[in-house]
């Protein structure tokens, strides 16, 4: 899964690794073995945003606890692991082991108190997560304050501190119904944590939880939550790059397979009842416990569970439109209403492209310091030349790229609105159609407005903006260059990214 | 409950016509008094953004629509419902200027700057209570915190909006424990429970936490509701109407503003039996001096001369210690506002360095409002705390400060007179050691945002101009700017601060000097009895002293009528929402 980047650097790292003493050796082992780690992706938002279920929607599995209260206390990264496993560590460093409870969750008590525990890692057999690994947090703002702490403590991203374990390389901040004063705080106090790799429209998503609960009872909620997004994204342009609204309940049903062909009997029951007693059914949970219906008690709270009334209505109206349906296709139908495969989509196409050059740009740092640092000049003057070799790479621009996105992102240098957004899709993608706006265009017509936009850069570089900016466009323009090069010598856009704006606008709708 | 609104009534009721045939200048006092006491209470809704704190006014109200309620929207300004026989709505710029309103929903949600927005609907509810909606204290920000504080300072009662979707937050619990030292009456309301399968263990949740951090509401009453079940009955399935729980609420919120009456008519009797006790004594000083004879009569003019004398030297002293206190607290309430305003300094330029001049003068405007709110906070507390000190030994202050309410100087100037309003309003509160609940809803609700709107006018009128003209996206002139209206807000502020104590200084003299005149004209006129009444013969003595009798025991019988009223209202005060639930158990 690893990025081009990435893989020239792990490349260097194998290459010159037989080269070096072994002191040095094992550290460049060590950079190498964790370029080939998978993308680290934390959930983090306020309390009870529903980070648990988002986090069993991307495994794929229910794992993470969720329920009523306040939930989630301690920070768990979850990991593809050979066999299904837990273990807590605790701050002494210590790890005790545990199995999965009976229903295969993490059980919701550890055997050690939170206070002690720095993190719990489990390990499964999921294949989601050969090339994801998620880490959720406690909620912030709780009332319970240590776990908040714990939480701001995994996100703020800190590569070198014994933080790491837990640490992450992009984060998915979750907040229900809008974006909150506190909200806007936390993503800004990552910001501050941590100066390189801070959340920023490069590395932070924003989720739209609980879409479902916007319009109460099983209402449509997309008509809501679309614009919704729209405007909580305004607000936060300088901290997240999009956000994307999900029904995660719905998507955990679907994707960690708990709907079953009973409850989809059950459902069909519900179908089959007159349109204005199954309105009156599905305004409220309490009505839906209490009403007559033709499903027992139990099976309905198992339906509340797992679908909510959105579901619910949305799983009726499907069965009443087409009787026969089968569980399977109404669980892509369902999954397919949660909004969830755009949020995969705008993992993939957001974090896994610019992780490769994030890591990219870790790695390099540790080697640049590896060769400064290490006491034998043979090993730094073999670092130095495989350093060197591989910067000669044009791909390595990018590095530069990303960071000059970064600095115009985060605002420490302003730029007008167009240019900013401009100069960060040259660097968070490598489709020259989605970075010069150009859906349709052919292959010379982007060549042609490839090295249009790096002779504008240049010219904003010379005249009309301040040494800040200036560095900025300089960057900008050799990428655009560097563009229009590779659109000449490839001739069509890489398949790497998927990410063609129509496809995106598909998705969107 | 309610025969206790009956007898408190009936008592201020006689009380007052006794008084208008023995005192008539305490009766008119007394008059205004009530009158003023006597308004709608109010009831204050706060939450965080997104909660349906309109959405459940709307369903309080029974009209939909009215609140403009829309997920992608919040209220961002203050409505305040009040009743009226037609649905109309006004709104006060921050300029102190008045506008009537044609579309609340524009002007609701922010789109036109409006402080506050006067809602007049003929809903029953509104026959009861007045209801306040408040922009949501979104999240941590400290600065719309305090505006909601403020206004939960005049509120009868609180009405604390959260949702079933979490349990209560860091920064709710935070609002919470600071509301506690304004308003007496929380009531809780889970709001959404239509949507939240699991509402019932978020509300124990709830009840927990409080019992952890905030122990004085732990036995609060909540109330799980569903405006939009409430909606839906009122539109076309009215089956659902028990389901919304909605009426508990409105029931509840009667009650209790029923017991604001009576915590307000309390207020008004204990006025009324500062008069009542001292016409006894008087009575009873009269029906001594018909029984005294010549030795006793020399005795008591001596005493009486004392009594002058220490008067008129404690006069003297009272007088210098209130100018020390005066400018005392002047010193610190001017410290603590250079204070604030270098901090928003410091914090808004900071902003600009951060993240740009972006919404900049909103933020000023917002931060100016939270200040405004502080100062006059502790403008009254300072007041207050003054008035008690000084006059903490002339018994009968109540009744004097109400002659220096009445006697505020003047000041002249258009928006001025908004000020002198509210100067006036802000020192009425002086009045209050007892009546402090009572009169802080004098100025209602809507005083609250207006006394400094003369700040918001600086930046209204002015800096807005100034700031589209001058600023764009320059961050230097962006500073530049906010240096100039911070320095002009103090300047204004601190002009303000002076000004409320000069009038503190001159109301309290006269008070001062009015108890203390008060207090040797009834001396004199002690005197006078002892004189007439040494003049006369027994026969003559023995119809004075009857005639005294007879004073002093009407006078007694009102007094044991107003004390047996006051002690069954005293169960109101210490802790209403307890008492409350005992009631309804």
């Amino acid at each position: 899964m690893n990025g081009p980047l990435t893989a020239g650097i792990a490349t260097l790292c194998h290459e010159i690794v037989t080269k070096m003493s072994s002191d040095a050796g094992g550290q460049l082992q060590q950079i190498g073995n964790r370029l080939n780690d998978p993308l680290r992706v934390a959930i983090a938002g306020r309390l009870k945003a529903g980070k648990s279920t988002l986090v069993n929607a991307l495994i794929g599995r229910r794992v993470a606890p969720t329920a009523a209260g306040e939930c989630t206390r301690v920070v768990t990264r979850f990991r593809y692991g050979p066999a299904d496993r837990i273990d807590v560590v605790t701050r002494d460093g210590a790890r005790h082991s545990l199995p999965l409870d009976e229903d295969g969750m993490v059980p919701s008590r550890l055997g050690v108190p939170a206070a002690r525990v720095a993190h719990v890692d489990v390990t499964l057999t999921s294949d989601r997560l050969r090339d994801l690994t998620v880490v959720d947090t406690p909620g912030l703002s709780s009332t319970d304050a240590a776990s908040s702490e714990r939480a701001e403590e995994a996100v703020g991203i800190d590569a070198d501190s014994a933080g790491e374990v837990a640490a992450a390389e992009a984060v998915v901040y979750v907040f229900t119904q809008a974006v909150r004063a506190d909200d806007r705080r936390a993503l800004e106090s990552f910001h501050v944590a941590s100066a390189r790799l801070a959340t920023s429209p490069i590395n932070a998503i924003g989720v739209l939880g609980k879409v479902d609960t916007l319009t109460g009872g099983a209402d449509d909620p997309w008509p809501t939550a679309g614009p919704l997004a729209a405007q909580q994204a305004g607000l936060l342009a300088r901290t997240v790059s999009e956000v994307v609204p999900v029904a995660a309940l719905l998507a955990e049903t679907a994707e960690a397979g708990r709907l079953t062909a009973a409850d989809r009997d059950a459902l069909a029951a519900l179908a089959a009842l007159p349109p204005a007693s199954l309105r009156v059914l599905l305004t409220s949970a309490d009505l839906f416990r209490g009403r007559p219906a033709p499903i027992g008690a139990e099976q309905r709270e198992r339906l509340l569970a797992r679908l909510d009334l959105y579901g619910i209505g949305f799983a009726c109206a499907q069965l009443t439109a087409d009787p026969r349906l089968g569980t399977g296709e109404l669980v892509r139908r369902l999954l397919a209403a949660s909004g969830f495969p755009r949020l995969q989509e705008t993992v993939d196409r957001t974090f896994r492209w610019r992780c490769d050059a994030i890591k990219a740009g870790w790695a390099l740092t540790r080697l640049q310091r590896l060769a400064g640092f290490t006491p034998d000049p043979r090993d730094r003057a073999a670092l130095r030349d495989g350093l060197e070799a591989a910067l000669r790479d044009p791909a390595y621009h990018r590095l530069r790229l990303l960071d000059a996105a970064q600095r115009a992102a985060t605002g420490a240098v302003p730029l007008p609105p167009l240019w900013e957004q401009e100069l960060i899709r040259l660097a968070t993608s490598d489709d020259p159609r989605f970075i010069l706006g150009l859906p349709d265009a052919a292959d010379e017509e982007l060549t042609t407005a490839a090295i249009t936009a790096a002779g504008r850069w240049r010219t904003y570089a010379v005249d009309g903006a301040g040494p800040a900016q200036a560095r900025l466009a300089h960057v900008a323009s050799r990428g655009f260059h560097l563009l229009a090069q590779s659109g000449l010598t490839r001739g069509n856009p890489s398949p790497a990214g998927p990410s063609t704006t129509g496809e995106v606008r598909a998705c969107r709708t | 409950m309610q025969d206790l609104t009956v007898v408190l009534d009936t008592a201020v009721r006689d009380t007052l016509a006794y008084l208008r045939t023995a005192d008539p200048d305490a009766a008119a006092d007394l008059a205004e008094l009530r009158r003023a006491h006597l308004v709608r209470p109010s009831v204050v809704v706060v939450g965080e953004t997104k909660r349906g704190k309109s959405s459940l006014i709307n369903a309080l109200l029974g009209v939909p629509g009215l609140s403009p309620v829309d997920a992608a929207v919040t209220t961002a300004a203050y409505l305040d419902f009040v009743p009226g026989d037609t649905f109309g709505a006004r709104a006060w710029l921050p300029d102190g200027a008045e506008v009537e309103v044609d579309d609340l929903n524009d002007w609701a949600t922010g789109k036109h700057r409006a402080r506050r927005i006067e809602v007049t609907h003929p809903a029953p509810l509104l026959r009861y209570l007045s209801l306040l909606d408040t922009p949501g204290a979104g999240g941590l920000d400290p600065a719309h915190a305090t505006i909601a504080l403020a206004a939960v300072r005049r509120a009868t009662a609180l009405l604390f909006v959260a949702d079933a979707s979490a349990p209560l937050s860091r920064p709710e619990l935070d609002f919470l424990a600071a509301a506690t030292e304004r308003v007496d009456a929380v009531v809780f309301a889970l709001t959404k429970i239509d949507a939240y399968p699991q509402w019932r263990a978020i509300a124990a949740d709830n009840r927990e936490l409080l019992q952890a951090h905030a122990p004085r509401f732990a036995a609060a009453p909540w109330f799980p509701v569903s405006a939009r079940l409430a909606e839906l009955a009122l539109s076309d399935l009215p089956e659902l109407a028990a389901e919304s729980r909605i009426t508990p609420l409105q029931h509840a919120l009667v009650e209790l503003a029923g017991r604001g009456h009576q915590l307000r008519l309390a207020n008004v009797l204990r006025a009324a039996r500062g008069d009542l006790a001292r016409l006894q004594d008087n009575a009873e000083a009269r029906v001594r001096a018909a029984t005294t004879d010549a030795g006793g009569q020399a005795e008591a003019r001596a005493g009486r001369n004392a009594l002058a004398a220490r008067k008129r030297t404690e006069s003297r002293q009272a007088t210098l210690r209130l100018a020390t206190e005066i400018q005392r607290a002047r010193v610190a309430t001017v410290g603590h506002l250079r204070t604030r305003i270098g901090e928003i300094q410091h914090e808004l330029s900071e902003q600009i360095d951060t993240t740009g001049t972006e919404g900049l003068p909103d933020d000023v405007d917002t931060r100016l409002q939270a200040i405004a709110a502080d100062v006059s906070e502790r403008l009254e507390d300072t007041s207050r705390r003054i008035a008690e000190q000084i006059l903490v030994d002339a018994d009968r202050a109540t009744v004097s400060l109400r002659h220096a309410v009445s006697t505020v100087p003047p000041r002249g100037g258009g928006g001025d007179n908004l000020l002198i309003a509210l100067s006036a309003g802000g020192i009425a509160l002086v009045a209050g050691r007892g009546a402090a609940l009572g009169i802080a809803a004098l100025g209602g609700a809507g005083g609250l945002l207006l006394p400094f709107a003369g700040i918001g006018l600086g930046l209204a009128a002015g800096g807005y101009v100034l700031y589209r003209r001058k600023v764009h996206n320059d961050r230097r002139q962006a500073q530049t700017w906010l240096r100039d209206v911070l320095a002009e807000a103090r300047a204004a502020l601190t002009d303000e601060i002076s000004q409320r104590f000069t009038d503190l200084q001159y109301s309290l003299s006269v008070a001062l000097d009015d108890t203390i005149e008060r207090r040797l004209r009834e001396i004199d006129a002690q005197i006078a009895e002892i004189d007439a009444a040494a003049a006369e013969d027994a026969a003559g003595r023995a119809k004075r002293r009857a005639a005294a009798q007879r004073d002093h025991d009407a006078a007694a019988i009102r007094l044991r009528q107003a004390d047996e009223a006051l002690l069954r209202a005293r169960a109101l005060t210490p802790a209403p929402i307890d008492d409350d639930r005992e009631t309804r158990r």
